[in-house]
Parts: C-alpha cells; structure tokens; sequence
C-alpha cells in the first residue's frame, strides 16, 4: 500500500513538475520573446504587491490566494461534485436500462445544455436578473455582509453550471458505456441462459466487474472543469482562479499566471494520484 | 436492497431541490435593503476619510459629510456659525490709578460714561484698591490709547512697565528673583499675563533694578529671557476671544462634542512638527483655555480682521477615540471609518471599495431626510445602464464610455457642474535664472495658447484662471489680468531679455550662448498634469525654449524640490480656499524654511497689500486690496497659471431634489444645482424624489 502511495506520489511530481516547466517557459515565450518583455519570471522584483486591478482592497499574497481558491473551490465543489454525482448514479442507472438507450436519453438534457454557448447562458441569466431583481445579475454586483452567503453559493452555481452540464453529460455516457462494454461479455449471455435474474445479473456480476474502470474514470472530468472555470469565471466577473489567470495574463502579471496555473495543476495532479491510488486497490489481485 | 438503489439513482435529483431552494432564496433578496437608498456609482475605491488632509474627488465629497466644520458658508458664502454658537471679542484694559480714591473717581466717571468715546462699550468695570479693569468690546487697536487718553491724568499713576518674557514657567524664576533681590522695593505691582510673561510697574530710580534683573536672567539662559522697558505707562491690556460651542452636537457614537474635542484638535494641528501643517493659520493664538464643556476662552496675541477664516479651516477629530497612547497605526485605522459628527454616519465599507452611509439620527440640525446612501463600485457599463435603466442609480461618476452613452441618449442624465476649485500652475524659481526675469515669465505665459491645453474630460472641466480667490467671493474686487496669447510679443520679450533665436538649431540662447532651457518637475501620478506638461513643452519649444519634464512622485516633489526650493518649474495644484488671507503663500517673509511662498516672490506692493488685507476690516477696502493683489500677482507672474478645473457628476434627470431643513418650519425643496459655496453646502441635503412625502417630511431642525 505505501509502495503503491509512494509510486504514485513520484509520478505525480514529475508531472507536476513538467507542468510547471511548460508554464514557465510558456510565459517567457510568450511574454519575452514575442512580447519583447525584458521581465523575467523568475526575477524577483515581479513578485512584489498585487496591482489594483486583481483587488481594490490592499492585501497580501496569502489573503488572495485564500479568497480566490475559497471561490473556485465551491463552484469546483459544485460543478465537479454535481459531475460525479449525476455521471455515477445516473449512468449505472443507464447501464441497467441500456437495452432502452438509457444512456441517450439521460445525457441529452445535459447535452443540450452543454451546447448552449456560453454567451447565451449570460445573457440569459442576465435578463432573468433585470426582469426579476430590477437589477444586472452579474456576479459581482451584490455583497452580503452579514447572515449566510446565499449570493456567493448562487455565483458558485452559475459559474459551475454550465461546466458541470459539459462534465456530467462526458460523466455520464463514460460510465454507462464502461459497464455496457462489460455487459457486452458472453459470461453475460450465459448468466441469462442459465436463469439468474436480470438484477442479481447486473449488481453482482456486470457492475462488480465493471468496477475498476468505472473508478478509473473518477479524474476525467476534473481538468474539463477547471479548464472550463478559467474563461466561466472571467465572463461571469466571478473572482476565482481561473479569472485570476485571465486577468494575471491580460496584465502580463507573471506570479498571478504561475500561481493560478500551477493552483489548477496541483489539484488536477492530486486527484489523479488518488484516483490511481484507489483503482490500483480495487483491482482484482491476480 | 432496492431502497438503498432508489436512493443513490434519486439522489442527483436532491441537487436539484437544492438549486431550485437557492434560487428561490437568492431571488428574496431583490436589493431590498436599499431600495430606498441613494446610489452613487464610482470609479475608483473610497480611500481613507481624512479631513486633516488635503482630498479630492469622492473620497472628498464622503469626507464632508461625515465631518461637521466649525463655521460654515451661507449661500452668499458669508461665514455662519455651526458648531462655533457664538463668538465675542473683549478688550480687558488694567489701569493703574494713583491712589485709591483717585480709582474710584474714574470708576464712577467710567460708569456715567463720561470717559468713553462713542463706539466704546463697556462689557465690565471691577475696581481692587488703586487698580481699575475694564473690559469693553471688541477689538479695536486703538481702544486702550483712547480710554486712557480721556482720563484725568492726575488720576494716573506714574509707573514705568518694565515687561519680562521668558520661554516658561515665569513665575517660578522671578519669585526666585525677589527672594533674593536687593532693589526689588521699586517694583509697585506686579502681574503676570500667562506662564511665559510678567508686568512689572515700578517707581524712582529703576537703574540698580534693571542691572541686578539683567545679572539674574543672564546666568538664567536656558529660559531665553527678553527684558523689555515699555517705557512710562499706567496701563497694559489684553484681547480675548470668547467662544461658544453648540451643546446639542454628538459624536456618531453618541459621544457629546465639547471644547475638550476642539482643544485638542486644535493642539495636535498645530503643535510643532505636526504633519498637517495648520499652525501657520494660527499665529495669532497664544493660548487656548476650557471655561466650560461648551465655551472657550482663546488669549490674542494679535487681532487680525481674517481670525474666524483661520476657525473655519481647522477640522476637530473626537479626543475621546484618537488621545493616549495613540500610534500612527490607529490614526490610519480611525480614518478608514472614522467617528466624525456630520450629517452622515458609515454604516459600512463595501468589498466592493465602495461604502454606505446612514443618516446620523443625532444630527443637530435633525437627521437628513435621505436615510442611507450607498457608494459603489459597478464593474462594467452594461452593468451601470441596466441598474441606471431599473431607477437603482441617481448619481455616477462618469467615465468616457458613459458621457458617450449620455450623449448618444439625451434625456436620461442631467450633468452638474461644481466649482472650480481647483487651480493648476507653473511655479517659478525666481531665484533662479532666467526665469528670475519677469520678462522671461510674460514670454512664456504669451507664448501658450491655453485653449489647447485646456479640455474636458468625462469625470473634469477646465476654465481659465481669473482670481486667486475662490470665485464668487464677496470680499473679491477686480480679477486677475493674465498675459494673452501672443506669440510675437513673446518673441520680441525674450529678445529684449537677452535671449536671441539660433535658427540653425531652433533655441533661444542668451549672449553667451546659454541655451532657454530649465526643467519642469511635475507630479507622475497626475495624468493630467503630465498631458498638461507635454501640450506645454510643444509651445514653448515653438519659441526656441527647450523645458525638460522631470516626472517625480508628490512625496519627492515636496522633500527634495518645495521645501528646499531646488527647482527651475514646478506644475502644482491647490484648492482654492475661502479665506482671503493669503500672506502665507506670498508675502516675502513666507519664503523658506517652512513658507508657503515657493516661488520666492519678492514685491514691496505686494507685501503690504498682503498685510493690509489680513487686516482690514471694511468690504469696500477689502475688495480694493484683493482687486489689487490679483493684478500685482498677474502683472509678476511669480506663477505660470494654467487653469481652474471642477469636478462633473452625472444626475439621473429629475432624480434627485434637494431639501433643505428649515428652523421651525417646513423643509425647502429645492431643484439640485450647486450655489455658490459649492457642492458642500448642498450635498448632504440630496434627497431621491421619490421618497419625499408631505407625511414623511421631518420636523423642524434649523438652518445656519
């Protein structure tokens, strides 16, 4: 078990590491060569206070870090949790009913969704806004001082939504195909022949086999996600990582670019690392 | 185990409960909070709240309404009381008599008004032995010399005043004078005036006196004693102010305001090396004494006509929050959102950089009628037409997008205009050549074309300098005669000043070949002094002058340029004050260490018009002086001026009124405009339209 964690740690840094890397020399590229900038990203003197246009607020580099990850954190929560969640019990439950093309039928909602531009879901969202509160509905336009923070949670869900749409359609036709490929084995057919009911046939046969593949799904959606979150967030004026990055760019920013790409890197490679992990655990010793 | 399948195949669907509760939720708010609020919608995030220093802009506007100032302009700017109730000045005159009866003579003669002259009225008369003091009213210098003058000069005593000032404590080191003091029986009374001088009335021969009191100071030199021999005299006298505080005023935490509050804004702004720089207002104050919580009693050393100017400038901060112990920390602290006694209070800073403010219920004029308004940041434009189109916005601060959009859709925005209170400048070094050559200074004021450099822009106007007085003052006379547009006559200035155009390069050089050239500091956080600067060099350089920008920040400006005077040019701007005593920015004594006058302005007419004006107390007079202070600084041109400049504000149309409280009386409504005082005397009295109703309409507070 340590050896597997072990393993899996050091193939998580070499990939983080190669991220890392790639983000640098991605920002020299693009900001010294093309750009003709003679600011270099690991010169000191760029890591020095936030310009005002990321914070109107004086604050320090811990306190924006902290503010930004709190907001992506909970649209990630709900668009990555809201992924999983649909793709998982929803797309078993295709697996069971895949002979009425359950998978179709469940995923197309969220298809249909997930082809929405992102343009028209603003707009939308705008208008509902102005004709119900008299007021844009922008995310940045209201703060809640004191009581719970609804409006925050609302943001979140309207910066995750159409993420989660993407990822939850992808979530669950990836699952409802893992298990229709293993319901496609013969031992299947032979189960039916010999009687077994068609439940005790899927549960205990199909979707214990199928488990593993199932669980090696797990991270799939997550860099959709935050690959997603990084222009949602900026077109929503929602204050998260993935606008820091957009902004940190647009002002040639190079801590706010490394920080946020390497924010978004570090998670992805972490959950990748436990969901190997785990899909090592559950495999069937031979 | 169907049920536990039921519930992870229905359990997506708890998600979506969820989301439909949220948005169920989120739609109650609807802003309901400030649906009655005025919304002000800025560009820029409301710095710190500091009325002990210069501010411009929201931050200004906010500013003046949390914090009350002691006396206050009238719509025909004349001063008023506000929380100064009251102010009486006394002359209190000591008479030393020759004897007891020959006091009692003249008291009774005092008191049928047989010694007083017309204009003089006596406030008091107390009598102790041969002494007689008199207190009449007001200020006039020449009080003393005319009631002495029509006593009886029998009834006089014969003493000659030998006056003793040290630094402090005088008492103690001149009774330890007299204990030992051989000659101290020629001394027939003896009074000390404050801690820091005493009166010594003698009689016969005041030699051996005098000798042995110069022997004793002069071993006593810490104190910096100065002997003085007024000469014969039976009188002394001494100017006091008495001020009366209004007792009906709070803090916003309910902490009363009282003559502790003032005292002590008073001694922190003007103590020595105090960062805010108002010590110079108040030359003429030698000491400050509580009387009661509500009045004060403020010793003269001087009796300028501009006293109540200097009050009006001075800002009071709560003693309560910001005395003992207090660091630098808790004073930034304190004016992020500061207690103050205006007519609003903050509710609250926005994370938006905005903040929101409330009506202070305990406003001593009664509450304002507008209960909250909200200051706040809007991201975009969209953001700002949609909530403008929804009546949830009454008053931007507009960019370049939005006067666009104004303009494209008349109708929706009202622009207002305030004053310009603002004057930008080019001072010159006089000392310093070649722009010590007044001939030089008229060239390069000729030589400009100032409709080019003057522009509006979204948020500011621009007008030409007339006045150096804030505009519309009573007290101003004829204005300010700058030199015009000439390009010719600016050549021909800087030919007849010794500098000859070199065609072959296209500079002006002196006779030994010294190009025009000097350098123009200005501050590179000002955008528009830097545009300024540029439009600038392009004109002078059309008449051979070659002018080098020098970009600096305002900290390095005033260290390394202003209070050392190391400069050739610098672009300044100041606010133009109400006051009309100006000695502190050009009399020739203000030049240096500490002065104002940082031109370094040199003019004898000038000077005594400067000391007249601070004096005089006659309108008519008044206006002659000022009339002629504007042409003496428009004729030298110690300054190069550039413009006055205003802020602009975008009004929803017909969205705002003002309503003014009225003492015992129904409250004025009033079309939003801005009067002559500015913006300040109107601003708190903003009121949506909507919200004004015959039954909401408030009692009766009053009205400077």
């Amino acid at each position: 078990m340590t050896r597997i964690c072990f393993r899996y740690l050091a193939l998580a840094l070499v990939r983080w590491s190669g991220v890392l890397i790639s983000l640098v020399l991605l920002v020299e590229f693009s900001f010294c060569v093309v750009g003709g900038s003679n600011r270099h990203v690991w010169g000191f003197d760029v890591y020095q206070s936030i310009p005002l246009e990321l914070s109107v607020q004086p604050i320090s580099w811990w306190e924006l870090i902290a503010e930004r990850s709190g907001a992506t954190l909970l649209a990630l929560a709900i668009a990555y949790g809201g992924a999983l969640l649909f793709g998982y019990a929803w797309g078993i439950l295709a697996g069971r009913f895949r002979r009425f093309r359950a998978a179709s039928i469940f995923s197309l909602p969220f298809s249909l969704f997930s082809c929405v531009p992102g343009f028209w879901f603003v707009v939308l969202v705008a208008i509902h806004s102005y004709v119900v509160w008299k007021r844009p509905g922008f995310a940045n336009e209201l703060v809640v001082e004191s009581g719970p923070n609804l409006l925050a949670w609302w943001n979140a869900a309207v910066v995750a939504l159409p993420a989660m749409a993407v990822a939850t359609a992808w979530q669950l036709r990836s699952v409802a195909g893992a298990i229709e490929n293993e319901a496609s084995r013969p031992f299947v057919k032979g189960l039916y022949l010999t009687g077994y009911s068609e439940d005790a046939i899927f549960y205990n046969n199909i979707l214990q086999r199928a488990l593993p593949g199932i669980v090696s799904l797990l991270d799939r959606t997550l860099p959709l996600v935050l690959g997603s979150f990084i222009f949602l967030e900026w077109a929503f004026h929602y204050d998260g990582v993935g606008s820091l990055l957009v902004e940190s760019v647009r002002l040639g920013f190079y801590p706010g670019i490394v920080v946020s790409g390497m924010w978004m890197a570090t998670l992805a490679t972490a959950v990748t690392m436990g969901r190997q992990v785990v899909a090592k655990l559950l495999q069937p010793v031979q | 185990m169907l049920w536990l399948r039921a519930l992870f195949f229905a359990s997506p669907l708890a998600m979506v409960l969820g989301a439909v509760w949220l948005f169920d939720r989120v739609t109650e708010l609807q802003l309901s909070d400030d649906s009655e609020a005025l919304i002000y919608a800025i560009e820029e995030p409301i710095g710190y709240l500091n009325p002990l220093v210069p501010q411009t802009g929201i931050t200004r506007e906010v500013t003046d309404l949390l914090f009350e100032p002691l006396l206050v302009r009238d719509d025909d700017l004349n001063l008023r009381p506000n929380l100064i109730d009251s102010w009486t000045s006394r002359t209190l005159i000591t008479i030393r008599c020759a004897s007891e009866e020959a006091a009692g003579e003249a008291e009774s003669k005092l008191r049928s008004g047989e010694y007083l002259d017309e204009d003089m009225v006596v406030l008091d008369v107390t009598r102790e032995e041969n002494v007689l003091m008199i207190v009449l009213d007001g200020f006039d210098s020449t009080l003393e010399t005319r009631l002495v003058g029509n006593f009886d000069p029998e009834n006089l005593g014969d003493y000659r005043l030998i006056r003793l000032k040290v630094t402090n404590s005088v008492r103690n080191s001149l009774e330890a004078f007299l204990s030992a003091s051989v000659e101290k029986s020629q001394i027939a009374m003896l009074e000390y005036e404050d801690d820091r001088t005493a009166n010594m009335f003698v009689r016969g021969d005041i030699d051996l006196f005098l000798r042995e009191l110069n022997l004793y100071y002069e071993s006593n030199a810490s104190l910096d004693p100065r002997i003085e021999e007024v000469g014969e005299i039976s009188h002394t006298s001494y100017r006091e102010m008495l001020m009366t505080l209004r007792s009906d005023v709070n803090w916003h935490d309910g902490t009363r305001f009282t003559v502790d509050d003032l005292i002590f804004s008073y001694n922190e702004l003007t103590r020595p090396n105090s960062p805010f720089g108002f010590a110079g207002s108040f030359w003429f104050v030698e000491e400050l004494k509580k009387v009661d919580p509500y009045r004060l009693r403020i010793a003269c050393g001087d009796t300028p006509a501009t006293m109540m100017e200097s009050w009006e400038k001075l800002p009071v901060i709560p003693k309560h929050l910001m005395s003992g112990g207090i660091e630098n920390a808790d004073w930034i602290e304190f004016f992020r959102k500061p207690i103050g006694n205006g007519p609003y209070r903050i509710e609250r800073r926005r994370r938006d950089g905005g903040i929101e403010l409330a009506a202070n219920e305990m406003y001593f004029r009664g509450p304002p009628l507008q209960s909250e308004v909200i200051y706040r940041q809007i991201g975009s434009l969209e953001s700002v037409l949609l909530a403008l189109r929804a009546d949830r916005i009454d008053a931007i601060v507009p960019d370049m997008r939005f006067t666009d959009w104004s303009e494209r859709n008349p109708g929706v925005m009202r622009e207002l205009r305030c004053l310009p209170r603002y004057q930008h400048f080019v001072a010159w070094n006089l000392d310093r050549p070649p722009l010590d050559q007044r001939g030089v200074r008229i060239a390069m004021a000729q030589a400009v074309d100032l409709d080019v450099v003057r522009r509006d822009t979204a948020t500011g106007f621009q007008t030409p300098t007339t006045s150096l007085f804030f505009p519309g003052m009573p007290y101003v006379g004829d204005p300010m005669q700058l030199p015009t547009h000439d390009p010719r006559s600016a050549d021909r200035d800087l030919e007849e000043s010794g500098f000859a155009m070199d065609e072959t390069k296209g500079v002006r050089v002196s006779e030994d070949g010294v190009p025009l050239k000097f350098t123009l500091t200005i501050n590179e956080e000002s955008e528009e002094h830097l545009r300024m600067a540029e439009a600038l060099t392009e004109q002078w350089a059309s008449i051979g002058v070659t002018v080098v920008v020098e970009p600096m920040s305002w900290s390095r400006i005033l260290t390394e340029k202003l209070v050392t005077r190391d400069f050739d040019a610098v672009m300044l701007e100041w606010e133009i004050p109400f006051e009309r005593d100006r000695l502190a920015t050009w009399h020739s004594t203000s030049i240096g260490a500490g002065g104002g006058n940082f031109c370094g302005l040199r003019n004898q007419v000038v000077d005594e018009t400067l000391e007249q004006l601070r004096y005089e107390e006659d309108l008519d007079a008044v206006k002659v002086l000022t009339g002629r202070l504007n042409g003496g600084i428009g004729g030298l041109q110690p300054c190069f001026f550039v413009c006055d400049s205003g802020r602009v504000l975008s009004l929803r149309r017909d969205g705002i009124e003002v309503v003014r409280p009225v003492k015992n009386g129904e409250p004025v409504v009033q079309p939003i405009g801005v009067g002559k005082a500015g913006l300040q005397n109107v601003r708190p009295w903003w009121v949506r339209k909507r919200i004004v109703q015959p039954s909401e309409e408030n009692s009766p507070p009053d009205q400077p």
